[in-house]
């Protein structure tokens, strides 16, 4: 029980359990698609099965033969819909590719709707549609032919917003020790293990949407503008989620189909996608390749770094995630290069997956810091000690960075200063041991939010924002910064999320839901303090006790409401206008002032076996340091389960692409690699304290989206340490270290 | 007919699509949707609930039946009844097939030991696959009916308190899962501790992921004794919608079904055919299930041969392959996953006859046998000789499997298994490899080699001929090319798949001279 919660030190709030934690283990927490909703169609989407071309005929007879059948929908009947903008982070629709045909633009494409009395029904019938294609000859990934990569213009044109400083490449020349190197990292999805599930209900001309969602008020509003309705009109009810990582933050095509077919039924629609559909109707990770060159003087003092990345999308959009922002400025490089060129190819647009930038950008970055580091025979840890600065190479100052107080407590506890440094050197039997190190970050991001709190008189609290708890804690946090703020018990707050019907929070991304959230908590509650104080010290015949009830009595007033807006400090005026418009707007990370990042150093041990070269992680330790950390119970479980997804990242996750069809191959539970519970053996979460007032009200960095980075780095490393086998593309294959 | 089944210690008699999967009808109609869907073929666990049923669980006998538990809940956290009565027969119905004997291993008429779950228990299994035809005279646990409500289970308690849920969509099946394993008392705390809790939980993914908060929730678990309810009388037949599922009690009657009906689909188990309805949009007309027979479901050791009916699942098998061939069990426990196994049968996995089975290297190097059964009469088949090709057998429309006889080797006989896998646990192997070895005679059988699971017949001849022990690594993978020219897939290149072949020959060579320890993956 005492690694389930770790126990507080400074600026870290009580382990308090988890607040939805009940309603989640009885089976009571509904999520969206267990609402229940009267005599539903049930809907099964029919996608493309090639990946280029277009739709010659579709012959639906057989389909419709198929008894309970009520509808399909197909391009025609879709022609209402009005196309929405693509934009990555739930301002806009999640892909310009947003028509059922006939022009077919990625495998997986939907391209007809199929709505019956039942799901069998449905099912049957689907597989029932007879579509014809003109099939063209697709680009899969890098290095197809008719992919198509960005201009030098284009390049050059991004490559002005990103960090630059001194002259890298004459540096890089006249350096005493220098590194080259490439490593790619693959195609992943974020298999939440809730399936993209949408029910829609009309009543008369409003419409309720039941559908897991990382920002309910962006899906309300992108959502009007598909189906040319006022917002208004829409409700998007999301209390739970069933996991996201990224895949539930932005508007989907399949939404505005489910909503328009159940106003053609008259009846509701509910919609369960297939476990292989949601490869292809939602976003993932792009495959990304890089190369790092840097210089070094004798002393492991880095004076040149140049960072390029190259990244997929696809045909028409141009998503980017650019962790050359945040590799450029981790030590405090002596000249600095970056640049970013995207690579169009034939493929459904990619988005955020749990810590976008900084996964496969540090990932690179770290494991060039183990070959600079075995390149110059230093220590791994000491080489990032010996270009730890508070200064990056722009000379823009961090406003706290405790990389080093992680490294050195999570080196304690990891035993490090036994490892001996020659790869190959620690066996045990069979067992070729390896142990690695690595750099975990996360920018700190600032975002507005609203909330409205509500105080009675027998002391019950309740906070109502359209904010997200997808498993992170948010529900738990909340209820107990109340409690704190108005001093009642944990247990008299009640914390209502995931509603549009409530005020506006941020979109469930970029680790900021608990720094906005909560600074507009704390400001609503301030603002109740500020009534209650101003009740008058006495009235003729009332009560004079401080007791809540005796105040609220000479106050007159049966509850308190009070309404607050966060915006962070250099945010826009209209930060709140726009959220109510679904638009969100981030802030922080390398952008302001100065540098905010959370941070962490982790530390792995893997075992390769010397005759099969299986690989096992029997063991990883991470110290992470974040600001204020709310809840040390739901802060290790959240470091946790990423440290686990950093594991996952290296040996296990890859979606394998059919270089021919452009067509993913393991689009289901069984081939697409997550580890298992035998996978994950000692996982060790070190909390650092650090305390820092700038980022935002109440101190918190967030750490959602920090355990995963440089996880994958710390193991090939590792794995290097164990084999001598460098291995720069992810994920980690046994046939890799085959001698 | 409706089909007669005990939900959450409730009667049921419901008239639905035998085909339909139990998670749709929990979900759907029965308004049950704690219990969820992640992937609806049986990799997740989501939908994971616990089944006791009939032939197995050791309660057939009509006086068992009478002085059996009236509910089927589970004692709630700090005591208290269950809920909910059961009835016992309805006028009409088909009588139960005659009862197996009770209580551990017991002699029949020809001097052979049958083995039977000694306690009637409950069983996860994977909701998403099992038809509601399946349900039939079983009794059904939900998350829902764990606990009273208001109440938690000790299993639901300890993992609230070890803080092991964060989305908590994973969460209802991990609990039916742990209530699983804890039925049988809290784990041991040996050193096979964690190893029990991993096997448990093998079937249920969580993705966010609390995999360290659930074991150390499994660490905390008080003794959880359960009870399995009286269950309900069953049908042979049952015709909704356009389907009919037919459920015999007695071989000749599946023998006759069989022959009348050569396009029915024939399901044991179901956990792989099953897909063919939920992911390849199939409509079943008529289905012949094996699982109501109880001579199909028996287990036999007879000191030579442990002897699986068809109808067997894993599970089933399992304790007695635990005793006479452990490698094999081991292996066994590292097939698909605990949810998988209380459904799959080896019958199954063999008339799948996939490449990469996991089951058949094993049976091919013992040099198993397979009975076969029609109207014409019975045939006995090696089962190197009953696949004949990718996912293609010899039997017959008119045929079925009745049982699979597995020669249990004498203790001079070395008997070695291998699954190479990216991931531990429920996972498709890359190459499986089995070896016997009897003085100079070897069988070596490998998966994920070939089309169809195939001996490595120039290896065994070098055996013969005692060339082995002096062959390098690199020398073995000239014998393993001169057998196999494996593919190159996402589990593994041609190149990989015939070093890695290679290297377990070496091993094998190596453990047989007593040269080195097994290998244990456990040891780290």
């Amino acid at each position: 029980m005492a690694r389930a919660a770790p126990k507080p030190q400074a600026n870290m709030g009580p382990p308090v359990p988890r607040y939805d934690g009940r309603a989640k283990v009885t089976g009571d927490a509904r999520y969206p698609s267990d609402v229940p909703v009267a005599s539903p169609a049930f809907a099964f989407l029919v996608t493309s099965a090639i990946a280029k071309g277009r739709i010659v005929r579709m012959d639906l007879a057989a389909a419709q033969a198929v008894p309970g059948v009520l509808d399909i929908l197909t391009a025609e009947d879709t022609r209402e819909l009005k196309h929405v903008k693509f934009a990555a982070g739930g301002a806009g629709a999640s892909t310009s590719i947003q028509g059922l045909g006939p022009d077919i633009d990625h495998d997986g494409q939907i391209v007809a709707v199929v709505l019956a009395d039942s799901f069998e029904a449905a099912r049957e019938a689907a597989h029932k549609v007879d579509i014809t294609y003109a099939a063209e000859e697709p680009a899969a990934t890098f290095d197809a032919t008719n992919a198509r990569e960005e201009s030098p213009e284009e390049v050059g044109e991004r490559a002005k917003k990103l960090p630059k400083a001194g002259d890298a490449a004459a540096a890089l020349a006249s350096a005493e020790v220098t590194i080259d190197a490439q490593y790619a990292t693959p195609a992943q999805h974020h298999n939440a293990i809730e399936l993209f599930t949408t029910t829609a209900l009309w009543s008369g001309d409003e419409l309720t949407i039941y559908e897991p969602s990382q920002f309910v008020f962006g899906l309300k509003n992108n959502l009007a503008e598909r189906l040319g309705i006022d917002a208004e009109q829409i409700r998007v009810v999301s209390p739970y989620v069933g996991g996201a990582f990224g895949s539930k933050a932005q508007m989907t095509p399949r939404t505005a189909l489910i909503a328009l077919a159940a106003r053609r039924l008259g009846r509701p629609v509910k919609l369960v996608s297939t476990r292989d559909q949601a490869f292809t109707i939602s976003t993932y990770r792009a495959e990304t390749r890089h190369r790092i060159r840097m210089g070094a003087r004798r002393d492991g003092r880095i004076t040149a770094f140049i960072h390029e990345g190259w990244e997929l999308t696809s045909r028409p959009d141009p998503y980017s995630v650019a962790g050359v922002e945040d590799s450029a400025r981790m030590y405090g490089f002596g000249a600095v290069e970056t640049r970013v060129t995207l690579v169009h190819a034939d493929r459904n647009t990619p988005g955020f997956m749990r810590s976008p930038p900084v996964v496969p950008y540090i990932y690179a970055l770290e494991s060039a810091m183990d070959e600079l580091a075995l390149e110059l025979g230093m220590d791994p840890v000491e080489l990032r000690r010996a270009n730890n600065s508070m200064r990056d190479a722009t000379g823009k100052e961090w406003s706290s960075r405790s990389l080093m107080e992680c490294y050195d407590e999570a080196a304690a506890a990891f035993g490090w200063k036994e490892r001996t440094a020659r790869p190959g050197s620690m066996r045990d039997g069979d067992w070729l041991i390896g142990w690695g190190c690595a750099t975990a970050a996360y920018p700190t991001h600032l975002g507005p939010s609203a909330v409205r709190v509500r105080l009675t008189p027998a002391g019950e609290v309740r906070v109502q924002v359209a904010a997200h708890d997808i498993g992170t804690g948010l529900y738990t946090v909340l209820a107990q910064l109340a409690a704190d703020e108005l001093g009642v018990p944990l247990d008299m707050v009640r914390v209502e999320l995931g509603d549009t019907a409530l005020p506006p929070g941020i979109v469930a991304g970029g680790s900021v839901s608990t720094a906005a959230t909560g600074s507009a908590l704390v400001k609503a509650c301030a603002a109740i303090r500020e009534r209650l104080t101003a009740a008058p010290a006495q009235t003729t015949g009332g009560p004079s006790g401080n007791k809540l009830e005796d105040v609220f009595e000479r106050l007159g007033i049966g509850a308190i409401e009070e309404y607050a807006e966060f915006i962070p400090e250099g945010g826009k005026p209209d930060a709140i206008a726009s959220l109510y418009k679904g638009k969100p707007a981030l802030g922080g990370g390398s952008h302001g002032e100065k540098l905010m990042y959370a941070l962490g150093a982790e530390f792995v041990e893997v075992r390769v076996h010397a005759l099969t070269r299986e690989i096992r992680v029997p063991r990883i330790v991470g110290a992470f340091a974040a600001g204020r950390i709310m809840n040390t119970r739901t802060a290790r479980s959240q470091l946790m389960g990423g440290m686990i997804w950093g594991i996952s990242s290296a040996l296990h996750e890859a979606t394998e692409i059919d270089r021919r069809h452009a067509r993913y191959i393991n689009d289901n539970l069984a081939d697409y690699l997550m580890p298992v519970n035998a996978d994950i053996r000692d996982v060790e979460v070190i909390l650092v304290p650090e305390e820092d007032s700038e980022v935002n009200p109440i101190g918190a960095k967030g750490l959602g989206e920090l355990g995963n980075v440089g996880t994958a780095a710390a193991i090939t490393n590792a794995v290097h340490h164990a084999t001598g086998v460098r291995i720069r593309e992810l994920p980690v294959r046994l046939e890799k270290l085959l001698g | 007919m409706a089909l007669n089944f005990i939900l959450n210690g409730k009667p049921r008699a419901e008239t639905v699509r035998p085909t339909m999967t139990v998670l749709d009808w929990l979900r759907g109609e029965a308004r049950l949707t704690g219990t969820k869907e992640g992937c609806a073929e049986g990799d997740c666990g989501a939908c994971t609930i616990l089944v006791a049923r009939p032939g197995h669980d050791g309660i057939e006998t009509p006086d068992d039946l009478a002085s059996a538990s009236p509910h089927g809940s589970l004692p709630p956290c700090g005591g208290g009844a269950g809920r909910g009565v059961a009835t016992n027969s309805e006028p009409g119905t088909t009588p139960l097939p005659s009862p197996p004997p009770q209580g551990g291993r017991e002699h029949t008429e020809s001097g052979a030991t049958p083995y039977q779950n000694p306690k009637p228990r409950w069983q996860a299994v994977n909701s998403c696959l099992m038809t509601m035809g399946q349900l039939d005279g079983c009794a059904v646990l939900t998350i829902e009916g764990v606990a009273p409500a208001g109440a938690l289970n000790a299993v639901q308690q300890a993992m609230l308190d070890a803080d092991a849920t964060q989305c908590g969509f994973c969460t209802p099946g991990f609990v039916m899962a742990i209530t699983d394993l804890a039925q049988d008392g809290p784990p041991p705390a040996d050193a096979k501790f964690d190893a029990n809790i991993h096997e448990a939980l093998a079937g249920n993914l969580c993705r966010c992921t609390g995999y360290r908060a659930i074991m150390e929730a499994c660490r905390t678990l008080p003794a959880m004794p359960l009870r399995a309810p009286a269950l309900p009388p069953r049908s042979t037949v049952h015709s909704t919608d356009g389907e009919t599922y037919f459920a015999p009690t007695r071989l000749s009657d599946l023998l006759d079904l069989r022959a009348r009906h050569p396009d029915a689909v024939l399901i044991a188990g179901g956990t792989d055919l099953g897909l063919r309805l939920t992911k390849g949009g199939e409509r079943w007309p008529l289905v012949l299930a094996t699982g109501a027979i109880a001579e199909l479901r028996r287990v036999t050791d007879d000191g030579e041969a442990i002897r699986v009916g068809a109808a067997a699942t894993y599970a089933d098998a399992l304790p007695a392959l635990e005793r006479r061939i452990p490698a094999f069990a081991a292996l066994m426990r590292r097939l698909g996953s605990r949810q998988i196994r209380h459904l799959g049968t080896l019958a199954g996995n063999l008339a799948n006859a996939s490449p990469i089975g996991d089951t058949l290297p094993c049976l091919m190097a013992l040099a198993a046998q397979v009975r076969l059964a029609s109207v014409r009469g019975e045939r006995m088949v090696a089962v190197e000789d009953f696949v004949t090709g990718y996912r293609k057998t010899v039997l017959a429309a008119d045929e079925v499997i009745t049982r699979i006889d597995i020669p249990v080797p004498p203790v001079e006989v070395r008997f070695a298994v291998y699954k190479l896998s990216k991931r531990f646990d429920q996972d498709i192997s890359t190459v499986v490899a089995a070896f016997l070895a009897e003085g100079n005679r070897l069988r070596a059988a490998f998966g994920g080699m070939a089309a169809k699971v195939e001996r490595a017949r120039t290896f065994e001849a070098a055996w013969a001929a005692g060339r082995c022990d002096a062959l390098s690594v690199t020398e073995l993978e000239t014998l393993v090319r001169r057998d196999f020219a494996p593919l190159s897939d996402h589990r593994g290149s041609a190149a990989y798949r015939c070093r890695a072949a290679a290297g377990l020959m070496r091993r094998f060579i190596l453990e047989a001279g007593g040269d080195t320890a097994p290998l244990s993956l456990e040891a780290l």
